[in-house]
């Protein structure tokens, strides 16, 4: 009993390995191709996930063709590269590096296997020299600021060559941009800085503007309510003896009272002459001295 | 009658293969197929290498919104069956069981994980800013797989999270060179704060507005779970570092515009005591006026009601007031009639 359950182990996995290799079926995994090859040619390309009978797709060289031929396995999944810094020239002349990332995937098996020895390999010389014949003598501004025109340039370029090699291009982005020359890098590092010293002297000429302005409006404002109690006497007082002057004859009486009440206050040496007599211009005319 | 060394072969040695075969076929096809899939994961199974589909595409699904018809077609990928956390579950030999952790991770966005001596080690990530600065980032992204499209995560992208990164820091570079502050409303008094962003110095525009870049690279790189099955839960950036002599510039800028400030709350202030003090001296003439006045208000009102009284009243008041003059004359001419 033992033997038979750890013969059946070995023996399972051998019999299942003896009937692939007679071609009576086949597992293809997801996102994998299998491409068969017999005396020299293709005979088949399985590339649907799943159990498949071998038979039944390849016909009779299907058991034949585990012995004589071959099967290449691919991998068909997304994959990706980037190519780091590759040098280009902006239009003013500065020397800039590029970095494009790209995605690619098998799209035929056939041609990625047979058309081109390296495709990977060509595929990136091709991306290499599509950034710098397109990408060179763009204006800096540009080749900084407006990448995803940039990406759509390289894939154009790119794309129908690496068709024929199997290799589809998926995404490609402009990943990084960058300045080679380090002189350039540090002449514009003291460009910010001077305009960020600029900007340090706007602010403080701002501030004291500002200062300016707020002090001389509340100097004005201020003008304004001192002015206010200024002339605020008139017209209260105004209005008030307006008020007063409505009745004529208290008027005359208050007016009257209040001189009496000051010259009194005022301690004056008060001589009362007659009213409507002649006495008083005789007195003064008889004080004029004598010519 | 047999011998028992041909009992034993006629009998016992088939029943032993037979009872090590049903064994074998309990362990290798029962037990062997139980598993579980945990809190944190989620399980796809294939069948012959082929993963259980749902019968839709995330093209259709709202997930591939983003992208344009092309990148639709492109990454237009199979909806899979996801097995729940729980179980146990079972299945047969010719089945696999791949499972996903679901967990959100987090990963320093300078962190080239094709080459981990880029980017001085993982540690900053060089970038350019609008005004053509070299600067430098750190922060993390915290990413997850999106169990609504397994199969872009499983089977359809060789290494997801390369694809996810290098996706995430060609969007962020190109904000980066492309980040402008928003424009600012100039309400009334002009703000010395504000002078920065009109003045474009963008190192600083980006530092004023780290929160709208991390939401804006959330935005961009919200496709990424129908691209490659990985969703981007938050970007955050936690520093920008200009070189140093740009980031001394801008202290000085910091200490301008708070010495400017500081100036500007001394002005208000002082202002703001002037006017009060114009505004109280307004007040206190009138009192002052209104003071002076009441008296000779109160003798008119005083007069009226005498007026009032009588014909003769306020004329009579008026002599007796006048009478106080005899009080203190000195002299006092009398006219009299001859007789």
């Amino acid at each position: 009993m033992a033997v038979a359950f750890f013969g059946m182990f070995i023996a399972m996995p051998m019999f299942l390995a003896v009937l692939r290799l007679l071609g009576g079926y086949v597992i293809i995994e997801e996102r994998r191709a299998h491409v068969y090859v017999l005396f020299g040619k293709v005979i088949g390309i399985l590339d649907e996930p799943g159990f498949h009978i071998l038979l039944f797709k390849l016909g009779p060289a299907a058991l034949i063709v585990h012995w004589l031929g071959k099967c290449h396995v691919l991998d068909l999944r997304l994959d990706q590269a980037y190519l780091r810094s590759q040098p280009v020239n902006s239009e003013e002349g500065a020397p800039m590096g590029i970095g494009i990332w790209y995605e690619m995937f098998v799209s035929d098996p056939v041609a990625y296997l047979f058309r081109n020895a390296n495709p990977r390999g060509s595929l990136a010389a091709n991306v290499s020299s599509a950034t710098v014949r397109c990408l060179s003598n763009m204006k800096l501004g540009d080749m900084l600021e407006n990448r995803h025109q940039m990406s759509l340039t390289v894939r154009e370029e790119v794309t129908a060559s690496s068709q024929e090699w199997g290799y589809k291009l998926g995404s490609v982005y402009i990943r990084k941009v960058h300045f080679r020359d380090f002189e350039m890098i540090k002449q514009i590092e003291s460009k910010v800085v001077n305009r960020l010293r600029q900007v340090t002297s706007a602010i403080k000429q701002d501030g004291a503007n500002q200062v300016s302005v707020i002090t001389s409006t509340a100097e004005r404002q201020a003008a304004i309510e001192f002015a206010k109690a200024a002339a605020l006497r008139p017209q209260i007082v105004g209005g008030a003896l307006e008020q007063i002057s409505q009745d004529k004859r208290v008027a005359e009486v208050l007016f009257d009272v209040l001189e009496v009440e000051r010259l009194v206050a005022s301690k004056a040496d008060i001589t009362l002459v007659p009213a409507g007599g002649e006495f008083l211009p005789q007195v003064l005319a008889a004080q004029k001295p004598a010519v | 009658m047999p011998s028992a060394s041909s009992y034993y072969s006629h009998i016992m040695i088939p029943a032993g293969l037979f009872f090590g075969f049903v064994l074998w076929f309990l362990v290798r096809y029962l037990a062997a197929g139980i598993y579980t899939v945990n809190q944190g994961e989620r399980a796809v199974k294939t069948s012959f290498g082929r993963a259980q589909r749902l019968g839709g595409f995330t093209g259709s699904d709202p997930m591939a919104a983003g992208l344009n018809a092309e990148e639709r077609e492109r990454y237009n990928y199979p909806q899979l069956r996801v097995i729940p956390p729980g179980g146990p579950y079972f299945k047969w030999p010719w089945e696999r069981v791949y499972k996903v952790p679901i967990a959100t991770q987090t990963i320093s966005m300078a962190y080239d994980l094709e080459t981990p001596e880029a980017n001085q080690n993982g540690t900053i990530l060089d970038a350019v800013t609008k005004d053509q600065l070299n600067t430098g980032l750190t922060g993390q992204i915290r990413y997850k797989a999106d169990e609504r499209n397994l199969y872009a995560y499983l089977f359809a992208v060789r290494n997801p999270i390369i694809h996810v990164m290098g996706y995430f820091i060609s969007v962020l570079r190109e904000r980066i060179a492309n980040f402008e502050a928003p424009p600012i409303v100039i309400v009334e008094e002009a703000n010395p704060a504000n002078t920065l962003s009109i003045a474009g110095v963008s190192i600083n525009d980006l530092r004023k507005n780290l929160r709208d870049l991390n939401d804006r690279m959330e935005q961009e790189c919200g496709t990424s779970a129908a691209r490659y099955g990985i969703q981007l839960e938050a970007s955050l950036i936690t520093g920008i570092d200009p070189p140093p002599e740009v980031e001394s510039a801008l202290a000085a800028i910091n200490t301008a515009h708070n010495h400017v400030s500081s100036d500007i709350s001394l002005a208000h202030a002082s202002a703001d005591q002037k006017i009060v003090l114009s505004k109280r001296a307004v007040e206190i003439e009138t009192l002052k006026v209104q003071a002076e006045l009441e008296p000779l208000l109160a003798l008119a009102n005083q007069l009226q009601e005498l007026k009032a009284k009588g014909k003769n009243a306020l004329e009579s008041y008026r002599r007796s007031v006048r009478l106080r003059l005899f009080d203190n004359a000195k002299r006092a001419i009398l006219e009299v009639e001859r007789e």
